[in-house]
């Protein structure tokens, strides 16, 4: 059960397409540098591998979505996708004009994502409040991405650091994400962070072995609407609470500052947040004392202790 | 002249008292007691057992003829946020975004299109929406009794259903395997003339 419903779908089969994402693009690039034609949108492949990913695990564990989709969920499917898409258009845009790409079109994503809460919970004042606040941590997420992607592959890299520090952060990062989503009440939106972390161990091994950039700034784009869409999913329709949803976009914005060149203490201080956001869902867990050998079994084989029978016969 | 006065008189009245006996019957409108009503739900666990599970909330109305059941109509609907498993951990798993997503659709509706009807067996066709998604079912309810409220005085009915649907068919697929696909309601309803 474990490999068949957790494993494969989050993180085999993501991996498997991500692999198949950056080989795909890989030849593509090969392809049109041969044609040499120099006006060509070079694909790279880390979107391609994020959205892929992300699509594949989804349909690995739910099936495929409705169309059109009803549910939050397969809307966010459909959003990572054209995320990719327009990511080839976004790359040709300045530095702020791709921030400010990203917050416009998180607006419509978020208004279709939260249309119930919309629909039936929020005023029209609320509904803009909560959208615009919303669109402003999709930039900030965006600024983390893509900054750290670009510091982490183009930059020189200091004497004495560590090139194993930048790919095994983020992956890391997306792994306790993971662990927070689907321990707040949602394994399917935990699985679907786990599949973008195995995207991104793959992406960043790959970037490693080949010694080729493979993440563009643009990339930021599928991030954002992937992790920023489970992580608005989990708060508003499971059980994250406040606290380990904020920590959890500051820790994706530390991304920023958290490159191989950084003092150490200073890059593990940039993990705090996550690591915090991961300790009190456990802790908010354990205080529930969900117990079993299985998260989702609810202390499954752990016999209640009855209470003592006391004998209606009287002495 | 008399007698053709008479003859017409007579002829009118027995139009109009033959009408009133052809006159369909109107039915009744019963709203659903909440807590006298159970929607209860089985779904295989593992592969080996049934698990059982209920909704707390069940409202709607019910139009009842009982000199013509297929006349019968229901509006029911099931609260997905009152899902009771009897583990508070395990009613937040199955209102998740996992299973039936309470808080993007909270309402388990189920509406009638037509119903036939046998003795006091009805057929009812109608629309049940769940997780979102409508779909036109069948389900078959038996009238399991009429009688008066002892201290309202109001008329009563109750019906008996237990229908099944698979709830892949209602894009709720995550962990089917572990989770059996098909899901067998239980409906209770208790009602009372309005």
């Amino acid at each position: 059960m474990l490999f068949d419903n957790i494993v494969l779908p989050s993180v085999v089969i993501p991996m498997i397409a991500a692999l198949v994402a950056l080989v795909l693009c890989g030849l593509l690039r090969r392809w049109q540098q041969r044609r040499a034609s120099g006006s060509v949108v070079r694909p790279q492949g880390g979107a391609a591998a994020l959205a892929l990913a992300f699509a594949s695990a989804l349909v690995a564990m739910n099936g495929w979505p409705r169309m059109p989709p009803v549910e939050a969920t397969q809307r966010l499917f459909v959003f990572v996708l054209l995320a990719l898409a327009l990511s080839y258009f976004v790359r040709k845009l300045s530095d702020g004009k791709q921030l400010a790409t990203t917050f416009v079109l998180a607006l419509p994503v978020l208004a279709f994502l939260l249309e119930s809460q919309i629909e039936h919970r929020w005023s029209t004042l609320a509904s803009v409040i909560w959208i615009l606040s919303l669109a402003a941590v999709g930039v900030l997420l965006a600024w983390g991405w893509s900054t750290s992607i670009v510091r982490a592959s183009v930059e020189t890299a200091p004497k004495g650091s560590d090139p194993l520090w930048a790919a095994a952060i983020r992956p890391t990062l997306l792994g306790l994400a993971a662990l927070c989503l689907g321990l707040s009440g949602s394994a399917l939106l935990g699985q679907l962070m786990g599949a973008l972390a195995a995207a991104t161990a793959t992406v960043e091994a790959w970037q490693l072995l080949k010694k080729e950039q493979v993440w563009l700034k643009a990339d930021a784009l599928v991030w954002t609407v992937a992790s920023g869409g489970l992580i608005a999913n989990t708060f508003f329709y499971a059980e994250l609470a406040p606290i380990p949803a904020a920590l959890l976009v500051l820790g994706f914005t530390l991304l920023a500052r958290n490159r191989s060149g950084a003092p150490a203490l200073f890059r593990l201080a940039c993990l705090l947040p996550i690591l915090v956001a991961a300790g009190l869902v456990i802790q908010g867990e354990l205080q529930q004392a969900r117990g079993g050998d299985d998260y989702y079994d609810y202390g499954a084989l752990e016999t209640p202790q009855a209470a003592p029978f006391e004998s209606t016969v009287r002495s | 002249m008399k007698n053709t006065l008479l003859r017409s008189g007579l002829t009118i009245l027995l139009i109009v008292a033959l009408t009133a006996l052809a006159a369909p019957a109107t039915a009744t409108d019963y709203t659903i007691d909440t807590n006298h009503s159970s929607a209860i739900f089985k779904i295989k666990h593992y592969g080996v057992s049934y698990f059982y599970g209920a909704f707390k909330t069940v409202t709607g109305t019910v139009q009842y003829d009982s000199d013509n059941p297929a006349a019968s109509s229901i509006d029911l609907t099931i609260d997905a946020e009152s899902v009771d498993s009897r583990v508070p951990n395990r009613d937040d798993h199955i209102k998740s975004p996992d299973f039936l997503n309470a808080k993007q659709f909270p309402a388990i509706t189920f509406k009638s299109k037509s119903a036939t009807a046998s003795g006091d067996t009805i057929d009812i066709t109608g629309t049940l929406t769940l997780h979102g998604v409508s779909k036109d079912i069948t389900v078959t309810a038996t009238k399991i009794g009429e009688g008066e409220h002892p201290r309202s005085k109001k008329a009563m009915v109750g019906f008996h259903s237990e229908f099944t649907v698979k709830r892949s068919d209602f894009d709720m697929n995550f962990m089917i395997g572990p989770l059996g696909d098909e899901v067998t309601f239980i409906l209770s309803l208790e009602t009372a003339a309005q």
